[in-house]
C-alpha cells in the first residue's frame, strides 16, 4: 500500500455541522475509525493480560500460603463478613452492567442514558470503596488485624494469621486501587459525554474503559469467594 | 458527508444488532480498505439484562452453598473436605467470569485475536499456579524434611515475635479466662519449636536410615570424591524415592561406561 498519509485531508473540516461525535477525527496514522477502534481494542486486551499477570502473582501467593498455613486462612475467612463482600459483589456486577449498557447507549446515540449509565457506574465504584474502607478496612485495622509486622490482634488463634492479613490487604488493596483508577477514567468519559463526544461513530473510549472496568469486576468475582467463602 | 451520514442499525440474530456504514467512504473511494466484515456489534438490552440476572443469581448461589455446607457439617457432624468447598466456589466464579467476558466484554462477538491473547495469558497463569502447587504438594516425596512448614525468613520475625514487642514493649492483655495472652503465645511458640526439633530429628533419622539402606552414601562418595551427602540441606536436595528424571544415584556403574557404547 501507499504511504500512510497519502489519503489527503481528514474526513471532516473542523467547522463542520452535526453533533460532536460525528465530527471527531481519528488519529492521523489510522486509515479510518474502524482501524483506530480495532487497534485500541487490541491494545487494551494486551494491557489486560498484564493486569491478569499482576493479579496472578497474588493468587499464587494466596495458594502457597493457604497450602502452608491452612488454619490461619480458615480463621481469616471467619474474620471477614460475607455480607459486606456479597454486597460489594452485587454493587460491582451492577456497575459492570451499566458500563456495558453505556456502550450500547453510545452506539445507539442515546445521549441521556449514556450520561446516566456512566454516572451510575462511577457511583457504584464509589459505593464499593466506601463499603470496603469504612465497614471492612477501618474496624479491622483498629482491632489490630493488620498485615505482616503491623499485626497486633491480641485474640489471634494461629501464629500465622499476620500472613493471612498480608494477603488480604495486598489483594483487596491493589483491587481497590484499580477501582479508583477505573472511577477516574469513567469520570473522564462522563465529562466528555456532557459535550456529546461519544456517539455511533465514535465510542472507542467508552468501549476500552469498559473493558478495564469489567476486568476489575472479574478480579473481584474471584477474590470474593477466595477470601470470604472458602473456609 | 456520506462518510458518516448513514448509520442505521438492523436486528441481527444472537441477541445483537450490527451497525453498517454508508456505502461511500471518502477516505477509501475505491473500496481498497473495505470496512471489516464483522461490523460493530450492539449487544441487545435483553441480553445484557439476562446476563446481569444470571450473574446475580450465581452470586447468591455461591454464598448460599458455602453457608449451607457449613451448616450441614455442623448439623450432622460430618466433615466435608475443603476441596468440595473450593471446587464449588471456583466453578461458580469461573462461570460468572466467562459470562462477563463473553457478553459484557463482548468476546463472543469480537475478533478472535482478543480471546486468543487472553487465552495465552491464562495459560501462563495456569503454568505458574500449576507448577507451584506441584512443587509444594510433592516436596515430601523428595525429602521428608521439606514437607513441613516453611518458616519466616529474612529477619526471622513472624507474627509471634511481633506480638511480644509492639511499639518496643511487650503487649500484656488477658483473655476471657484471665490468662495473660502473651503467655499463651509464648507457650505456643515454645511448643512449636519443640515440635520442629522433634520433626527435624525424626526426619534426619529417617533420611539417614534410607541413605544407608540404599547404599547411597557410598555411591555419592564414589562419584564425587570428597563430597559427603549424609542428609539433604536447603542447598542440597537428595531424591529418596518416587519418580525421578535422571538415572538412579545408586547405580554408579553406568557412569563408568563410555558414552559411545550404543549397543543397547
Amino acid at each position: 500500500m501507499s504511504a500512510i498519509d497519502s489519503h489527503g485531508s481528514p474526513p471532516t473540516a473542523a467547522g463542520g455541522k452535526g453533533p460532536l461525535w460525528s465530527r471527531m477525527k481519528h488519529a492521523h496514522h489510522f486509515r479510518n475509525h474502524d482501524e483506530e477502534f480495532d487497534a485500541c481494542k487490541l491494545g487494551m486486551w494486551l494491557f489486560l493480560t498484564t493486569e491478569v499477570l499482576l493479579f496472578s502473582g497474588l493468587f499464587v501467593a494466596y495458594a502457597i500460603m493457604r497450602m502452608k498455613y491452612p488454619q490461619a486462612f480458615t480463621n481469616g475467612s471467619h474474620y471477614l463478613d460475607w455480607r459486606w463482600g456479597g454486597l460489594n459483589t452485587i454493587v460491582l456486577l451492577l456497575s459492570s452492567f451499566t458500563m456495558a449498557y453505556s456502550i450500547r447507549n453510545a452506539q445507539m446515540n442515546k445521549q441521556g442514558w449514556l450520561k446516566f449509565n456512566l454516572a451510575f457506574t462511577v457511583l457504584c465504584g464509589a459505593l464499593f470503596l466506601v463499603i470496603k474502607f469504612t465497614l471492612e478496612y477501618a474496624p479491622k485495622w483498629a482491632q489490630g488485624k493488620r498485615p505482616g509486622f503491623l499485626f497486633s490482634y491480641p485474640n489471634a488463634q494461629d501464629p500465622y494469621e499476620p500472613i493471612w492479613w498480608s494477603i488480604y490487604y495486598s489483594a483487596t488493596g491493589i483491587h481497590a486501587t484499580h477501582v479508583l483508577i477505573g472511577m477516574g477514567l469513567i469520570t473522564y468519559l462522563f465529562l466528555r459525554s456532557l459535550k456529546g463526544t461519544y456517539g455511533p461513530k465514535h465510542y472507542t473510549g467508552v468501549e476500552v474503559v469498559g473493558l478495564y472496568w469489567h476486568l476489575v469486576d472479574l478480579i473481584w468475582i474471584f477474590l470474593f469467594p477466595l477470601l470470604y467463602l472458602i473456609h | 458527508m456520506s462518510d458518516h451520514a448513514h448509520h442505521h442499525t438492523s436486528p441481527h440474530a444472537g441477541g445483537t444488532e450490527r451497525s453498517a456504514h454508508g456505502a461511500f467512504d471518502a477516505n477509501d473511494p475505491h473500496g481498497e480498505h473495505p470496512s471489516h466484515g464483522h461490523g460493530h456489534v450492539i449487544v441487545s438490552a435483553r441480553m445484557l439484562i439476562v446476563v446481569l440476572s444470571v450473574l446475580l443469581v450465581f452470586t447468591v448461589l455461591t454464598v448460599f452453598l458455602a453457608q449451607a455446607e457449613k451448616w450441614f457439617a455442623t448439623a450432622f457432624g460430618v466433615e466435608i473436605p475443603q476441596s468440595v468447598n473450593v471446587a464449588i466456589c471456583m466453578s461458580i466464579a469461573t462461570i460468572k467470569s466467562v459470562m462477563v467476558a463473553m457478553f459484557f466484554m463482548q468476546l463472543k462477538y469480537d475478533n478472535k485475536v482478543h480471546a486468543l491473547v487472553m487465552g495465552f495469558c491464562l495459560l501462563a497463569f495456569g503454568l505458574f499456579l500449576g507448577f507451584t502447587a506441584l512443587d509444594l504438594g510433592s516436596r515430601g516425596r523428595i525429602d521428608p524434611v521439606k514437607e513441613f512448614d516453611v518458616h519466616a525468613g529474612g529477619t526471622g520475625k513472624n507474627g509471634l515475635t511481633r506480638i511480644k514487642l509492639v511499639n518496643g514493649k511487650p503487649v500484656v492483655r488477658r483473655d476471657e479466662q484471665g490468662h495473660l495472652i502473651l503467655d499463651r503465645f509464648g507457650k505456643i511458640q515454645y511448643e512449636m519449636e519443640a515440635i520442629d526439633t522433634n520433626i527435624t530429628q525424626w526426619a534426619k533419622e529417617t533420611a539417614e536410615e534410607r541413605l544407608t539402606r540404599r547404599g547411597y552414601e557410598a555411591a555419592m562418595k564414589g562419584r564425587h570424591g570428597e563430597h559427603e551427602a549424609t542428609v539433604s540441606s536447603a542447598n542440597q536436595t537428595v531424591g529418596m524415592y518416587g519418580p525421578r528424571l535422571f538415572a538412579d544415584h545408586a547405580e554408579p556403574a553406568h557412569d563408568a561406561e563410555p558414552a559411545a557404547t550404543g549397543g543397547h
